[in-house]
């Protein structure tokens, strides 16, 4: 092959690659985690990376169904309360003496319930998402609120072994719920690139009323990505309730902000069409890497939410001006 | 400018969005005041109505700008992270700094109306979408605050600051009164004054109200100022109640505001709204939670509840202005 021609093709590849959305949250994420590693012996200690794993693996999680959503142009407020319902149904469950993977599965429908809630609130009576998931972060707190009652601070604790194996136990050192976000992260990836449901995501997104003109199936889609979304995050409930062997009423507080920043930085945002779930997972590593550095350097932890201020808004503001210059060049404007 | 274009034009546009919400709600909450006044002997003192009133008073604050913003068809997330930071940033300043009550005071609105400005800068200049941006703010300001929080190590405000919240005229507190006046003249403002109405032209077209020479940007950029500087006024008051930098004060505050908009008839889409609906939206919100206080009915249900009241509101309202 010519050498120039093969200069230039991979030029342009790079050149394609930094233009895509994740390359920025990937890029902070890598620049993070070398900076970690280089000044800081305690960074590769096994403690610390069991602490960030399962940091990450439970909104890592969470973070993909946000960015199905956040695709297709709606957003979900309610995974914080989905997810610390998700984890109390499974907790019930087993202290009601139901088998482990009896209680996994009921903890997952009861987010899938709400996923489905939110997604008819959204399509069918038309109520606008913020509204309509903030209402459905009400409902699913004052549920696991009430289910608690007489329970103390500490909640529902006591499982068996086998359950709490889910959040504890490891498969080549790596926590099993690593492992099952990084097999979500790959599946949902392919689903988003690959079939037809990921196309019509963005194509929703993109351009809602457009989109049901050309016949696609606008309300089953949404109602099916709030469903991933409500799933998603109670599963993550389940895991982080398994891995604390405690299901209470913090689980999940403030979740849903830290997510939807995770996936902004990630290359996503609220006016849906465009996104991915590497970015977004890449979001989710750059957020606890974070939060880790101001861990291991001792900083006040208050300095973190001022850096994760500033770097959202140097990011969104990055992306407008790009935007609005690409619509200008365009003559749009 | 031309401004008779305008005033014509007005009643015809007004009319189409005629607004079934702020009835609705008046309705709803007069008939739980009627309900609770029958069914309780504690809910009609004038004691019990005076608390209802004065909690209700400082978040009243907040609303204001954010009613107006949602009218134009923006929203502030900020304003609960502007609730809390401006009382901590003005606690800050008196107890480690010495500065005596008023500049502490001018300094903290200062830096609250320059975050407002800075937030309605970038969302007017690059187009971007309010909530985003707020969503960064509120953050960054949440850091701020929590920041002050753990300088003061749990100190006491000085005596002056906490003085803020009690000063009554002729026995009634300050707070309740700047309520009543503002709800008056602002409503009035908003119904009759040709710069207030143009609000409503910016959030129900915006592309429309630059035809008609409505400086949309501008006004914008001013509103997000006085969003927060509303938000500022009433977190230094609550500030000075609480007495001390207490981390819990504006959590979750914008959604409760929204909630409170929204039943008072305000629109995500812009356009509707108002500041009386929003007030009312407010009292309605506290009248349940004063009511299930006096019926013993478990607190925990309170968020249950409003959750469903939020969603069958707009359900109902969504319902009705789509077959008007």
């Amino acid at each position: 092959m010519d050498k120039k021609l093969f200069f230039q093709n991979t030029s342009q590849k790079l050149s394609a690659i930094f233009k895509r959305n994740e390359a920025v949250s990937v890029t902070l994420a890598v620049l993070l985690f070398l900076m970690l590693i280089i000044t800081t012996p305690y960074a590769l200690d096994p403690a610390n990376i069991d602490a960030v794993q399962t940091a990450i693996a439970p909104y890592g999680i969470m973070s993909i169904g946000m960015m199905v959503l956040l695709i297709s142009g709606v957003f979900d407020l309610s995974v914080g309360s989905a997810m610390c319902l998700g984890g109390l149904v499974a907790a019930i469950s087993l202290t009601l003496g139901a088998d482990p993977i009896l209680a996994i599965i009921a903890g997952i429908v009861s987010g899938m319930l709400i996923g489905v809630i939110n997604g008819l609130l959204v399509e069918v009576a038309k109520v606008n998402a913020l509204i309509a998931t903030i209402g459905t972060m009400y409902i699913a707190r004052g549920i696991s609120e009430i289910v608690l009652v007489g329970r103390g601070q500490a909640g529902y604790t006591n499982f068996p072994e086998n359950f709490n194996n889910l959040g504890r136990g490891q498969f080549l050192n790596v926590y099993y719920m690593f492992w099952i976000m990084v097999v979500l992260v790959i599946i949902f990836q392919l689903i988003l690139t690959y079939t037809k449901f990921g196309r019509k995501l963005f194509f929703i997104g993109g351009n809602y009323n457009a989109s049901r003109q050309l016949g696609i199936d606008v309300k089953r889609i949404r109602i099916i990505a709030f469903m991933i979304s409500g799933t998603l995050a109670a599963f993550a409930g389940v895991l982080v309730t398994a891995r604390a062997g405690i299901a209470n009423r913090y689980t999940g507080v403030g979740a849903n902000m830290e997510i939807i920043i995770a996936c902004i930085i990630g290359g996503g945002t609220l006016m849906g069409g465009q996104g991915s779930i590497i970015g977004a997972i890449a979001g989710m590593f750059f957020m606890a890497l974070m939060s880790n550095a101001f861990n291991l350097f001792t900083i006040p932890p208050q300095w973190q939410s001022i850096m994760v201020g500033i770097i959202l808004l140097i990011v969104i503001t990055v992306d407008g001006y790009v935007s609005l210059s690409k619509q200008k060049k365009l003559g749009k404007l | 400018m031309n401004t008779d274009t305008l005033s014509t034009s007005a009643p015809i546009s007004r009319k189409k969005s005629f607004n079934f919400g702020s009835f609705t709600i008046i309705a709803i909450a007069l008939s739980l005041f009627i309900f609770l006044s029958f069914a309780s002997d504690t809910f009609l003192s004038t004691r019990n109505i005076y608390s209802i009133l004065y909690g209700v008073s400082f978040q009243f604050f907040a609303i204001i700008g954010f009613t107006y913003l949602m009218i134009m068809g923006e929203i502030d997330l900020s304003v609960g992270s502007v609730y809390a930071f401006s009382g901590m940033f003005m606690g800050y300043l008196m107890v480690m700094m010495k500065v005596p009550l008023l500049p502490a005071m001018g300094i903290s609105l200062l830096v609250c109306v320059l975050m407002g400005m800075l937030t309605g800068f970038l969302v007017v200049r690059f187009r971007l979408n309010s909530m985003m941006v707020t969503i960064a703010t509120l953050t960054l300001i949440r850091g701020l605050s929590s920041y002050f929080v753990k300088a003061m190590y749990g100190a006491t405000y000085p005596p002056a600051m906490r003085h803020l919240s009690k000063i009554e005229i002729g026995d009634v507190y300050i707070t309740i009164i700047a309520m009543v006046v503002l709800v008056i003249v602002l409503e009035i403002l908003l119904k009759k004054s040709a710069m207030f109405k143009r609000m409503y032209f910016v959030g129900e077209n915006r592309q429309t109200a630059r035809i008609y020479g409505i400086k949309s940007d501008r006004i914008k950029i001013a509103m997000f100022a006085i969003s927060a500087l509303a938000a500022a006024v009433g977190g230094i008051l609550i500030s000075s109640r609480v007495s001390y930098a207490d981390t819990a004060i504006g959590l979750g505050l914008e959604f409760q505001l929204l909630t409170a908009a929204v039943l008072g008839g305000a629109s995500l889409y812009g356009g509707k709204g108002s500041i009386l609906g929003s007030c009312i939206g407010l009292i309605f919100l506290a009248t349940i939670l004063n009511g299930m206080v006096i019926f013993n009915i478990e607190p925990l249900l309170q968020q249950l509840i409003i959750g469903v009241i939020l969603i069958i509101s707009v359900f109902i309202d969504t319902r009705l202005n789509k077959n008007n």
